[in-house]
């Protein structure tokens, strides 16, 4: 079985305990603001562009015309093309088995730091069937496995995965649902209801809150209230993925935003007794 | 007025020697100590009492003509024109004894073995050889026992080789010099009392005391262990502390908290004045019991408040490291300083077993220099020997055997590798080359080390090394229990690159020919950009990428093996190790355009046994996995592995975490040492270019630490290259 990916990132530390690997999902059915990792939404394969490498020689417009526009298929020709090495093509059509070769090359990792897998995305349940053989696989190699979600997917995709899962990382972006498809485009029930059937699964559960100032900041109080018992998580909202979304051809649509500070966050942590694990960016 | 007598104390002491009665056959090592002794009975002497310890110090090359462990006699024209220029009323005089010593200069005899092609060789970074550095003695037994208890060793073996009288008569003499010099302190100390501020007083009181117990008795305290060490230390040369919490650690426990702390920061801040080496903690006995006490944690946090870039400290971990050992190193390496370097007992000691060394023994190792392996108090081996590059082997093997830098043939004759229609030959070839730099090296180290055995005997030394009482045998001269010599590779991963690469398009999909390649070499890929392209694109080394990998390890193993089949003058083999450090970049700017796709112009070489700056793009276990594919129980000149992290997520709980699982999972596979730079990349660019806001800015290069903004551009990019490693 075969999926589609976009990236796998070795020496993950902070989705999961110990150190992990991160098999990043291609393809989103919320489109947060703030994503970080914009070449997650789309499912398909896009072309990026390094403006930073790019030194406008011309050569793909001459060999192309559709770069750019939505005619572009993707097809990696003027990757090829390019004397900057400055575009490349994101996403990837996978095997299960493919992933799990890559995964199990830090087993030695894992099993000092008692980390594992994670699967992230994009949203790694749109491709349940996909998610699960990768899961199943590794469980099977005495892997420790996670998966980090938006759960904006019908329940059965869960069922799918659960039963090859240790960790559970459910995103709560917030919980009033008019702000929430302001936010993410999409409305927040399904999510709600599937983070409620989470809660009485017996893994290991921890909902996780991307704080960003201005735009969900006044939510944390219910989400917390909604989490309970399990642990909330929360993440300092940051602009790294910026350059993204000018290497896609889109705009950044909260510019102005500023990342709070870890001394904030902390502050909030405490405030609302959340975890905040300061990743030092 | 100084007289020519008063400004060459070593000089008069040697010539002068009453050789009536000595065996000539060690007439050398009599004059050796005898000008030692001179030296210590008439230097100048000063005792600083906000040192809190009183020693040499002395300044090269200030002492005119002398004995350096490195360069045996010294008397070269440095020194003689600085002397001049010291007393222009000695100038005549001061030719003449110049003059006088200058047939027996060990450098102009070491000299000697060199032919054109060593010459030309070594003027194009292809190889070096013929060092003789550094030693770790033994200051555990020393100061256990004393000069007293040295003087008893040398008394019952003095009995047993009773051939060799007049080698212990100057064994007797160098110790002697040792006493001497610490009686002139001694007396020194009490006269300045005299006028001395009540402070300075209580301090000089304390060295006067000190004095009068040591060096003949074990210290008393830890002040005498400091003071006692430091008297040695500076004696003969600066060189590395080495198991300074193994020697000292007894005297630590017993003393009063504060007042040991201070000696401490006293002795760390004389260290850094005269630019200490190597000193090693922790790590464990031949049963894998940890040896960590409470020196060696003092010893990790005075390196954090102080913030000093010397000495160079090691930290050795095993399977029963505790959890604070991990903890206090990971958190002196995130204050920025590069240090401890991190070493694994598990690695290094099997390896050292691998070539004959017992457990008890190989337990004792410690670094000296930068990160050469040495056996503490019982070896001659922790130096450089020589170096290969590893990359110009591959040049040679491409181009018959002439330098792309001078163009001449300076190699070996190979063929024309436009002939080999496979691998296979091409691989054989570069392996002839890589022995044959080898060769050279041995045939010049070995040269040296007879020459140094001969000519330039050290006294001291035998004392303070065992097996050189023991067998009536100079350190020079096989006296040391172990005498293994070593090589270090340069641009090893380099050539892995290269090969992988070559073999990808020439030989197996055929995409270019070997002509093409080396014509595309030869013009520095003009008109072959899309070749270069492929070349720098292709699978490299450091990414858990199996083809590259294994080459890399087959030819570690085929350059290591090699070694171990040379007989080294001082007993035991060459052994192979790699760490490049601040070389890559004279190494890298003596090659070619390289098959990796590296262009001529480029001085970029991969640093020690890690990846080529910017092409390790999978993570650092990606990196470490790819590292451990090579045996590295055949490094046992140490394989060096540098990595770095961003200093900001390394202040992270988390990361510091994953980086203590990180280091304990390397080193459960096998990894040998580890040495973390903490920057980002744009601090050091930002350092670049305005270096003098970032003076304080420390670099770990290697086990040598020094200052970003005093680093050669080349190097300071191969920094900022090197692939910043996620955390």
């Amino acid at each position: 079985m075969d999926g589609m990916i976009f990236d796998i990132q070795r020496f993950s530390i902070f989705d999961g305990t110990g150190i992990r690997t991160n098999v990043f999902f291609k393809g989103c059915n919320l489109k947060c603001l703030w994503c970080h990792n914009p070449e997650s939404q789309n499912k398909n394969t896009e072309l990026m562009l390094s403006h930073a490498k790019c030194i406008g020689c011309g050569e793909c417009e001459i060999f192309c015309k559709n770069t750019f526009t939505n005619k572009c298929t993707a097809c990696g020709k003027c990757v090829e093309i390019c004397p900057q090495n400055a575009r490349k093509i994101t996403g990837k059509k996978v095997t299960a088995d493919e992933v799990v070769e890559e995964v199990i090359k830090d087993k030695a990792f894992y099993e000092t730091s008692g980390g594992g897998v994670t699967l992230s995305g994009g949203e790694p349940l749109l491709q349940s069937d996909f998610a699960a053989e990768i899961l199943r696989k590794c469980k099977e190699k005495n892997i420790g496995t996670a998966i980090e979600t938006a759960a904006n997917v019908p329940w059965k995709n869960f069922q799918k995965v659960l039963p090859f899962l240790d960790i559970i990382l459910c995103d709560i972006k917030c919980i009033d649902e008019v702000l929430h498809k302001k936010l993410t485009g999409v409305p927040n029930q399904l999510i709600l209801d599937n983070a409620q059937k989470l809660k009485s699964e017996n893994k290991n559960l921890i909902f996780r809150m991307p704080v960003i100032p201005t735009l969900n900041e006044s939510e944390i109080e219910k989400v917390k209230a909604f989490a309970g018992n399990t642990p909330l998580e929360i993440l300092a909202y940051h602009n790294t993925g910026k350059e993204k979304y000018n290497s896609l051809g889109r705009k950044y649509d909260i510019e102005s935003i500023v990342p709070p500070s870890a001394e904030y966050m902390k502050e909030i942590a405490k405030k609302f007794s959340c975890i905040y694990t300061p990743s030092g960016l | 007025m100084k007289t020519l007598r008063e400004i060459e104390p070593f000089a008069f002491g040697f010539k002068e020697a009453d050789v009536s009665g000595v065996d000539p056959k060690y007439e050398r090592n009599y004059r050796i100590a005898c000008g030692f002794k001179a030296f210590m009975e008439k230097c100048e002497i000063s005792i600083n009492p906000a040192d809190w310890f009183a020693g040499p110090c002395c300044e090269f090359p200030n002492m005119g003509i002398h004995y350096s462990r490195g360069g045996g006699i010294e008397s070269d024209p440095n020194i003689r024109n600085n002397q001049k220029k010291r007393f222009p009323y000695l100038a005549d005089e001061i030719d003449v004894l110049y003059d006088e010593f200058e047939p027996i200069r060990t450098f102009r005899l070491t000299g000697e073995v060199f032919t054109n092609n060593h010459f030309k060789l070594m003027d194009n970074n292809c190889c070096w050889g013929a060092g003789s550095g550094h030693a770790n003695p033994d200051y555990e037994m020393l100061l256990r026992i004393g000069t007293n208890g040295i003087r008893e060793k040398i008394n019952l073996f003095k009995k047993i080789h009773t051939d060799k009288k007049s080698f212990y008569d100057s064994l007797e003499i160098a110790l002697s010099a040792l006493e001497i010099l610490a009686e002139r302190y001694r007396i020194l100390a009490e006269k300045m009392i005299e006028t001395a501020s009540e402070n300075d007083a209580k301090i000089l009181k304390r060295i006067a005391s000190a004095f009068q117990n040591i060096p003949q008795n074990q210290p008393r305290d830890f002040f005498e262990a400091c003071q006692f060490f430091w008297l040695a230390y500076s004696f003969i040369d600066n060189d590395s502390p080495g198991l300074f919490d193994y020697a000292l650690g007894r005297y630590y426990e017993k003393h009063d908290e504060q007042d040991r702390y201070k000696c401490l920061e006293k002795l760390w801040e004389l260290f850094y004045k005269v630019r200490a080496w190597n000193l090693c903690i922790g790590g464990s006995d031949e049963f894998y019991n940890d040896r960590c006490c409470e020196l060696t944690y003092d010893i990790l946090r005075v390196a954090r408040e102080k913030h000093y870039t010397t000495p160079n400290i090691t930290m050795r971990f095993h399977r029963n490291s505790p959890e604070r050992a991990w903890k206090e190193a990971v958190e002196t390496i995130a204050t920025g300083i590069g240090m401890p370097a991190i070493y694994n007992d598990e690695c290094v000691c099997p390896a050292l077993e691998a070539i004959g060394i017992p457990a008890s023994d190989a337990h004792l190792y410690c670094m000296n220099g930068c990160n050469q392996i040495d056996i503490f108090g019982k070896s001659h081996m922790g130096l450089e020997d020589g170096e290969i590059s590893v990359i110009k082997a591959l040049e040679f093997a491409l181009f018959d055997g002439v330098c792309q830098k001078c163009f001449e043939k300076i190699g070996l004759s190979t063929g024309n590798a436009d002939e080999f229609d496979s691998f296979e030959k091409l691989l054989n070839a570069f392996y002839k080359q890589t022995d044959f730099l080898t060769d050279t090296v041995v045939e010049i180290s070995n040269y040296a080390q007879r020459v140094f055995a001969e000519h330039a005997p050290n006294p001291w030394h035998s004392l303070v090394i065992q097996g050189c009482i023991e067998k009536g045998l100079d350190y020079k001269n096989r006296g040391p229990y172990y005498g293994h010599a070593q090589i270090l590779t340069e641009g090893l991963p380099d050539a892995a690159d290269s090969l992988a690469a070559i073999k990808h398009f020439v030989f197996d999909e055929k995409k270019y020919t070997m002509s093409q390649l080396k014509d595309a070499l030869q013009s520095d890929f003009k008109g072959y950009e899309n070749m270069q392209k492929d070349l720098y694109s292709y699978d490299k080394f450091g990414n858990d990428i199996d083809d590259v990998d294994r080459i890399y390890a087959e030819i570690t193993d085929h350059i290591y093996r090699y070694g171990q089949t040379k007989s080294a003058f001082r007993g035991g083999k060459f052994g192979f190790g790699c760490s490049t450090f601040e070389r890559a970049a004279r190494y890298g700017a003596s090659v070619g355009a390289l098959p990796n796709g590296r262009h001529r112009d480029d001085s970029t070489l991969a640093d020690s046994i890690g990846a080529v700056p910017g092409c390790d793009e999978n993570g650092p276990t990606a990196l470490l996995n790819s590292v451990l594919k090579a045996n590295q129980f055949l490094a046992t000149s140490g394989n060096v592995l540098q990595m770095k992290f961003q200093k900001n997520q390394f202040n992270t709980p988390t990361g510091i975490l994953s980086f203590i699982a990180l280091a304990k999972t390397y080193f459960r596979l096998g990894g040998q040492t580890l040495q973390v730079n903490v920057l980002s990349a744009d601090e050091l660019k930002e350092a670049k270019k305005n270096p003098e806001k970032y003076k304080n800015l420390i670099v770990r290069v290697g086990g040598f630490s020094d200052y970003f903004v005093e680093l050669e551009e080349g190097l300071q990019d191969n920094i900022i290259k090197r692939t910043e490693q996620v955390m």
